[in-house]
């Protein structure tokens, strides 16, 4: 299992569009991944999940994935959280 | 049965009716015994699975021919089908306590829906009723009921329907369907509007449609005066096919006269121009003979590049290329009017009970400069052809006006020291939609270039009425004496410094209103593409004199009612005449 702390930078946080391109992202790899913040975790493939989480601009989070291609799947979501979901 | 509703698409047409029937399916609930459970949850998958891929072809049906928005939904709603703890949680509740694949899934979307209306997430607030048709697609799925779809046939249809949801529209482009009628909806629906861009007939809010219909009868859509007769008469058929066979020839008159421009019988000239949304119409707009855009609205590019805003290279680029579409014609854009809406809640604002009355359009762009000179600067740096006009909405005192041209000169200013090439004299103008701006119009003289009367805006705050609030809607009274009054002070006004005025609400659509508008003072009427033929054709057949004389007529009525009387009256002595 991989596991990294990321802060979540986009200016909206993890609203719908971007929850959206998280659990696509997340779905494309068959390793399990949770996102927690402080409060709560969620699977990442889950939106319902993933909105429910509430995190709003400069919350931390943390990834956890766990599978056999867990080092791709921690990559590309990082990548997407770094880069705030193509946002602006 | 003739049954009476609003028309929203013109024209005549008869066929056999396709009753679509959203009917509220019983959900039967029993308990699975416990080694058939496995079997209901893989059940319940193929039902999602299904109803997956229906949205799918759904959406590929439509790619091309709506708003990029509406496929955007089939695609959150693909999100929340494949959602995992959706799916965790039906399979749950059939392994666990053996309830019946409809059971879980009604529990499922529930949890859903609560969910999804409490994340304060107005992406997903605004789709709650989308999610409900959602649901009933997948229940569908699970009692093998097959969706009702329109097969291709020889033989003419006519789509009738409680309501159509986007995801629906994609039956209304097999070539076999003639018209459709729906039990709810206004003008404004997506029924409406998809069925003015495919040119066919239709008619909303037919009450008891659903009720009295069935799939097979004959049915006439009379999308002119609203009207849907079940079972009609054999003269009925006949008097119809008639007036259908009088209604082309009549587009075929006014479609060889799209391109003359909109003279009176003496000599008096209407600019007409088109109201236009998205890129895609300017094609159907020069079709039609617009000369130019009177009002496009900026909204979408906001929309579209939502959540993020659309920068100064995007607003220029989409500006020119409108521009270049209609060179030499000039397109007059309205800057950012929202502020009210979600959108801007979410993103940017938080704002008050009623966003009608609260910070929009001007109201909300003065407050944030940042945002606004964006939009500014993008206009300026398409106006170097010089076909190019600037249209601030929602103005309401002449101070909001001098802050928006101060600001647009700051950006002037900007661009030259920046050695960009613009129109340094581009035109400015306003929106009358506010009352306290229809009254004092002499007051912006000065600033101003140009006036156009955003009548739906006017109307509604001279009549107090919320125009989405459904049980004041009859208040909604384009020719109440008030509304003329207000326009015919703008016109007054206007003419003391010989400028133009222009009408770019419902009202310019109207083939009716338009001679009494062109009589009012009225220099420019701006509209939706597919109403240009109709109009240009209303003006041809009138004169001016006619038109004054009916206008004066008009102003001294009392009542909205003896308005349209007197309307009517004038349309009788002489349609074509004097």
């Amino acid at each position: 299992m991989t596991r990294k702390e990321l802060v979540i930078s986009n200016r909206l946080g993890l609203h719908a569009r971007a929850a959206a391109k998280l659990v696509q992202a997340a779905s494309r790899f068959h390793a399990q991944v949770i996102i927690s913040t402080h409060q709560m975790s969620a699977d990442a493939k889950s939106i319902l999940g993933v909105l429910t989480l509430a995190a709003s601009k400069d919350t931390p989070v943390v990834l956890e994935v766990d599978g056999p291609d867990e080092a791709a799947a921690m990559k590309e979501i990082e990548s997407l959280i770094t880069s705030r979901f193509g946002e602006e | 049965m003739i049954l009476k509703g609003t028309p929203v698409s013109p024209g005549f047409a008869s066929g056999s009716a396709r009753a679509l029937v959203a009917r509220k399916l019983a959900i039967p609930r029993y308990v699975v015994p416990e080694k058939e459970r496995e079997a209901e949850a893989e059940r319940l998958c193929l039902a999602i699975e299904a109803t997956t891929k229906e949205l799918e072809s759904a959406k590929e049906a439509l790619r091309g021919k709506v708003e990029p928005s509406l496929l955007d939904l089939f695609d959150a709603y693909a999100v929340i089908l494949k959602d995992p703890a959706l799916l965790r949680a039906a399979r749950f509740q059939i392994s666990k306590e053996g309830s019946n694949a409809e059971q879980a899934l009604e529990s499922a979307i529930k949890a859903m829906t609560t969910a999804l209306m409490a994340s304060q997430d107005s992406y997903f607030q605004e789709k709650a009723s989308d999610l409900e048709d959602l649901y009933s697609r997948v229940q569908r799925h699970l009692r093998g009921a097959q969706q009702e779809t329109v097969a291709p046939s020889a033989e003419p249809q006519v789509i009738l329907a409680d309501n159509l949801t986007p995801s629906e529209t994609g039956h209304l482009h097999q070539a076999s369907v003639v018209a459709f009628a729906t039990e709810h909806g206004a003008r404004t629906s997506h029924t409406a509007i998809i069925a003015r861009s495919l040119g066919i007939p239709a008619v909303v809010g037919v009450a008891g449609l659903m009720a009295a219909a069935a799939t097979d009868q004959r049915v006439i859509v009379d999308g002119v005066e609203g009207k849907v007769i079940l079972d009609p008469t054999p003269e009925e058929e006949a008097e119809y096919a008639k007036r259908a066979e009088a209604y082309r020839d009549y587009r075929r008159k006014i479609k060889a006269g799209a391109l003359k421009e909109a003279r009176t019988i003496d000599g008096h000239v209407i600019r007409t121009r088109a109201n236009i949304d998205l890129e895609n119409e300017l094609q159907g707009a020069i079709e039609a003979g617009a000369e130019g855009v009177g009002l496009y609205r900026s909204e979408f590019l906001y929309l579209e590049r939502s959540p993020n805003l659309p920068t100064e290279d995007d607003h220029a680029a989409l500006y020119n290329r409108i521009c270049e579409a209609l060179y030499p014609h000039r397109v007059t854009i309205r800057t950012l009017d929202l502020g009210g809406e979600k959108y801007f809640h979410e993103v940017l604002e938080p704002e008050g009970q009623n966003p009608v009355l609260g910070v929009r359009a001007v109201r909300f762009t003065l407050r944030h400069p940042d945002i606004f000179k964006v939009q500014l600067r993008g206009l300026l740096r398409a106006s170097a052809r010089k076909n190019i006009a600037i249209m601030f909405p929602l103005v309401t005192t002449v101070d909001e006006l001098k802050a928006c041209i101060s600001l647009l000169n700051e950006c002037k200013a900007e661009l030259k020291a920046e050695g960009v090439a613009f129109d340094h004299r581009i035109p400015v103008g306003i929106m009358v939609e506010v009352p306290s701006c229809a009254l004092t119009a002499e007051a912006f003289l000065p600033y101003t270039d140009f006036f156009s009367i955003g009548t739906n805006d006017l109307i509604q705050y001279l009549m107090a009425i919320d125009r989405n609030n459904e049980s004041v809607a009859s208040l909604y009274d384009p020719m109440n004496p008030a509304v003329l009054r207000c326009i015919s002070h703008v016109c007054e006004s206007a003419r003391v410094k010989g400028i133009p005025v222009a009408v770019c609400g419902e009202m310019a659509s109207d083939a009716l209103m338009a001679p009494l508008l062109v009589g009012l003072g009225v220099t420019e009427l701006s509209m939706a593409p597919e109403a240009l033929l109709d109009v240009k054709a209303a003006v041809r057949g009138i004169s001016y004199e006619k038109c004054r004389r009916m206008a004066r007529h008009a102003l001294k009525a009392g009542t909205g009612a003896e308005v349209a009387e007197i309307l009517e009256s004038y349309s009788r002595t002489g349609r074509h005449g004097r």
